[in-house]
């Protein structure tokens, strides 16, 4: 058992759960925003697949559909690493919790190379947006779909990687004995926010990788 | 407030797992039964909406926490339901409004002049 370290409640609260709840709040709130920012770019896409139905379907089948789907499992399945990660911590089981933390980042960065071999086959075809695209196709539009795949992927991508340095920092606390049954405030708000990044993930599969 | 130290029983965070993997698996297979495009979308955004609830309610324990968050949560989705429909509403219906603005917000000259969009404006 790693020895646990107490916590001591900030001065301006009156106990150790108005601290929590007030830290829960502020986490929604953040989540919340976050969804808002994300729904730019989803709005984005949605007006351009209104303007040009035909070409999504069509550019939707230039993605690995497969691709998409382990990824989609791998990130569903770090959900459930992470959400047992917090589990175990609330039942005192710090050790486990550290493993699990190593399973939701190792996942991870699973998801991480999957996403870059197929970014790497997506710039190999010329599918990159702005002044890089140079791909030759019988829709003229191609590269809206294109903008649209990279800019959401690529700001979900971010989110993973900023995760990724989260959950690495959950582990080195919960190793220094800081995080236990009493006190796992840092772990549940990282919980919230990886699940987030799983939530953002969920429509993405369908929108970009299986328009028809 | 509802106290928000719930700890979710393991049982239905490994029933909400396997219902995740489970519906992603469906999410692939109404891809491959033709609908019509419009009824694939609404299926596959319905689908997503699902799991989405699934992850927020259970793995975030939503379902547990105070009524305050759960309105934190449910307005941020409102306002992006109302941002969707107005933006989209806003491109199908521009023509029979203003038959004027037709195709202006064509994707290869989005922007005009001002000079020629508004003749009487030009000084």
């Amino acid at each position: 058992m790693l020895k646990s370290v107490p916590h001591h409640v900030a001065h301006h609260f009156e106990d150790a759960d108005q601290e929590f709840d007030a830290a829960k709040i502020g986490m929604w709130l953040f989540l919340a925003q976050e969804l808002l920012f994300f729904s730019a770019l989803f709005v984005g896409y949605g007006v351009f697949r209104f303007l040009h139905p035909e070409m999504f379907l069509h550019a939707s089948k230039l993605l690995s559909w497969k691709m998409g789907l382990v990824n989609t499992m791998v990130l569903i399945t770090s959900s459930f690493t992470m959400v047992l990660a917090v589990w175990m911590t609330q039942m005192n089981r710090v050790r486990e919790s550290i493993r699990l933390l190593w399973a939701t980042a190792g996942l991870a960065m699973v998801f991480m190379v999957i996403k870059y071999f197929e970014y790497s086959s997506k710039i190999h075809h010329g599918y990159l947006p702005g002044s890089w695209f140079s791909a030759a196709d019988a829709y003229e539009h191609l590269h809206l779909f294109f903008t649209c795949y990279f800019l959401i992927t690529g700001l979900h991508g971010i989110h993973v990687l900023i995760g990724v340095g989260l959950i690495l920092w959950l582990i080195r606390k919960s190793k220094q004995g800081l995080l236990h049954k009493d006190y796992y405030t840092p772990l549940e708000m990282v919980g919230l926010y990886w699940h987030l990044v799983d939530i953002v993930w969920i429509f993405v599969f369908p929108l970009l990788y299986l328009v028809g | 407030m509802a106290s928000s130290h719930h700890i979710v029983p393991v049982k239905a965070l490994i029933g909400t797992f396997i219902a995740l993997l489970g519906l992603t698996a469906v999410t692939v297979l109404v891809t491959f039964i033709d609908l019509g495009p419009a009824l694939n979308l609404v299926l596959a955004l319905l689908i997503a909406g699902i799991k989405a609830s699934l992850v927020l309610f259970v793995f975030m324990a939503l379902r547990w926490d105070s009524g305050y968050n759960v309105l934190i949560v449910l307005s941020s989705f409102l306002f992006i339901a109302l941002f969707a429909v107005f933006v989209i509403a806003d491109f199908a219906f521009r023509d029979s409004i203003d038959p004027i603005e037709k195709q202006t917000f064509g994707l290869e000259s989005p922007v005009k002049p001002l000079s020629e969009a508004h003749p009487y404006n030009a000084h």
